[in-house]
């Protein structure tokens, strides 16, 4: 009887035990879970800036002005018109004249490679998709300080370019020019194109010092406006500044089967993937290089605005879209500066009605 | 702040719309309220048409119509007599001319024989077939576009340019004389003009620098940047260069320098000319001037020399 109850009381034990091992085995479940949730949970700070910039770009996407200002750089010059952007330049390095060039093999690369730069679609055809020049952004056949200049592109390189998330050759950086600027196809690295333009910035460079940070390099970094740009302003801007040149409708203007203007947007510009798509690329640009000539001229409120006027029209397609306008911005427009995937009057930047090669 | 707000609204429409653009079922009509609100947020208008002004052609406006009809329905009561068919047929034509001569100014009568109220024949100076006179310096109008030509005729009469012979003609000109000659001269074929060369080949190297790469220590640009391959002239705001009289293009880059013309959009021109020497001035218009004024549908760069 005893042995009975025991073993009763054993079996009842044992059929605690049995019924606790689900209660266990939950527990340890949750537990587990909990641990798991936690880690999850829990980011580490590079986690945490990263995804608050990136919520920070999705929610303020079309509005570069929530950007945060005072974190932008301070311009290398003053914005206002005085002659600064000309004071700037006399101070940069200055390339040998085109007069220079040596009359030997090499110096026949060099001057194949200037016209190129200077009649992009007319000498390296087959590459370009578009009616600009490289010269078209890169002023003065690529010698001008504050506009990108090639002499100091040439000492810049190679460099890592998060654009590309890898070193980049400068043979590499040419070859994505054509690809997204020219709206055209990469020339092949080792082929006559790249090697004119290499011989071309590298001739331009002669004498420079191999500093990857010359004076006048790229376009100068401009300070945020004083109020976030509209597209009225732009437009605004735009018609009294550079509809005289560019058109009423941003597509330029040719004469005698040349495109002495180049169009701003539109079928026949550059592609979503250029540099210059970016509001804040235009405005630097646009700030110390425009009207032409007359660079330095326009308010820092004046660039910023007409760049976004610019960025609000549609062009070809990235040449890396995906099929869905969302996902090649997240990929490749994440960005406060960038108005692709955006809905301006009613059309939507980069989606169906954006020209796909 | 509103636009915050609404571009956070836009960018949640975007998510949406390129999703439904993704799978192939957009729906415009999602956007509308977005249209909206876009549109009263940004205040945007149609862009300005910058088309050139419709120039008036010959039309016989609805009373001289009518008039018409009534007089040939006589000509036909009368078509036994034939002294009454001539009366008829004449009376048409006049009816019919009258009106036409009195709303559109007869632009080739004007150019070649004076408007009869202030304005010399225009070919008098600029030539029978508008080509002007590189002697004295007078330039070619044919082939010039019409909304310049136009401008430059204002420009005369409100001073912003300044000439002892045009300033009289062109405030003798009415609006409608000054449209109506800006567009007949547009239309005239350029002429085969000899080309002029009297620079040394050092002053040819100078105006070909000027020309096709500018001087951007001054920040002045290549003049062909604006004013086309061998400066053949771009659109209403860059007129030729080509073929113009040498002593024509130094006068205004000189007029430019001076401030006498002022009438260049933005200023353009009154910067470029503040950098330039008078060696700049009379090299870069030598070098125009021996430029061929004709298209040739493929300029690509140099020009002659």
């Amino acid at each position: 009887m005893v042995r009975r109850a025991v073993s009763q009381a054993a079996g009842r034990q044992d059929a605690g035990r049995q019924a606790l091992k689900p209660v266990y085995t939950a527990c340890l479940g949750i537990a587990g879970c909990g641990l798991i949730l936690a880690a999850c949970l829990i980011e580490s700070p590079t986690v945490t800036a990263a995804r608050n910039v990136s919520e920070a770009a999705e929610h303020t996407t079309f509005n570069p002005a929530a950007m945060p200002y005072s974190a932008m750089p301070v311009m290398d010059h003053p914005a206002s018109g005085s002659g600064s952007t000309a004071a700037a330049n006399a101070a940069a390095f200055t390339p040998p004249p085109s007069s220079a060039i040596p009359d030997t093999p090499f110096g026949v690369m060099v001057r194949r490679g200037e016209l190129i730069f200077t009649h992009t679609g007319r000498y390296a055809g087959q590459y370009v998709g578009n009616s600009l020049n490289c010269s078209s952004c890169h002023l003065d056949a690529g010698r001008l300080a504050g506009s990108a200049p090639m002499w100091a592109a040439w000492v810049r390189y190679p460099r890592y370019r998060s654009k590309d998330h890898k070193v980049d050759t400068f043979g590499e950086r040419l070859q994505g020019c054509f690809r997204f600027s020219m709206n055209g196809k990469s020339p092949p690295a080792n082929g006559k194109v790249i090697e004119a333009l290499e011989a071309y910035s590298y001739w331009l460079a002669t004498g420079a010092p191999a500093d990857k940070n010359l004076p006048g390099y790229g376009y100068p970094k401009l300070a945020s406006p004083p109020q976030p740009p509209t597209y009225a302003s732009g437009k605004s801007v735009y018609e009294q500044k550079c509809a005289v040149c560019h058109g009423p409708e941003g597509q330029g203007q040719a004469a005698d089967g040349v495109q002495v203007f180049p169009p701003l947007w539109g079928s026949h510009s550059y592609n979503w993937g250029a540099g210059m798509s970016s509001v804040k690329t235009a405005a630097e640009f646009v700030q110390a290089n425009m009207p032409l000539g007359l660079g330095g001229t326009l308010t820092n409120q004046e660039a910023w605005d007409v760049a976004y006027f610019l960025d609000a029209h549609d062009r070809p397609q990235d040449p890396r879209f995906n099929g869905s306008v969302a996902s090649t911005r997240k990929k490749f427009h994440n960005s406060p500066w960038s108005l692709y995937g955006a809905v301006v009057n009613g059309h939507l930047l980069g989606g169906p009605s954006a020209v796909r090669k | 702040m509103s636009w915050r707000i609404h571009n956070h609204a836009v960018s949640a429409a975007a998510a949406r719309d390129s999703k439904q653009v993704a799978t192939g079922t957009h729906n415009f009509a999602y956007n509308q309220s977005r249209i909206t609100a876009h549109a009263q947020l940004n205040q945007i208008a149609a862009p300005k048409s910058d088309e050139p002004m419709m120039l008036t052609s010959l039309t016989i406006p609805a009373a001289a119509r009518t008039r018409i009809s009534v007089v040939c329905q006589n000509a036909r009561a009368m078509r036994r007599s034939a002294r009454g068919c001539a009366m008829a047929v004449v009376a048409c034509l006049t009816v019919m001319a009258g009106p036409a001569f009195a709303s559109t100014p007869n632009a080739a009568a004007i150019a070649h024989g004076g408007n009869g109220h202030g304005a010399v024949a225009c070919a008098a100076c600029h030539g029978a077939e508008g080509g002007g006179q590189a002697v004295s310096g007078i330039p070619r109008l044919a082939g010039l576009n019409a909304i310049y030509l136009q401008r430059q005729l204002e420009s005369f009469r409100d001073g912003t340019r300044r000439s002892p012979v045009m300033t009289s003609i062109a405030k003798a000109l009415t609006p409608t004389e000054q449209q109506a000659l800006a567009r007949y001269y547009s239309e005239m074929p350029i002429p085969a003009a000899a080309a002029s060369s009297t620079g040394t080949a050092a002053s040819d190297a100078l105006g070909r620098e000027w020309a096709l790469r500018g001087r951007w220590s001054k920040q002045a640009p290549s003049c062909v940047a604006c004013h086309g391959p061998d400066g053949v002239g771009v659109g209403a705001n860059f007129p030729p260069l080509a073929g113009q009289p040498d002593k024509y293009i130094a006068d205004q880059l000189q007029a430019f320098k001076d401030g006498t013309r002022s009438n260049d959009p933005l200023g353009m021109m009154r910067h470029v000319a503040a950098a330039m020497t008078e060696k700049d001035i009379q090299a870069v218009s030598a070098w125009f001037a021996a430029q061929s004024a004709r298209p040739q549908g493929d300029r690509t760069q140099g020009g002659k020399r």
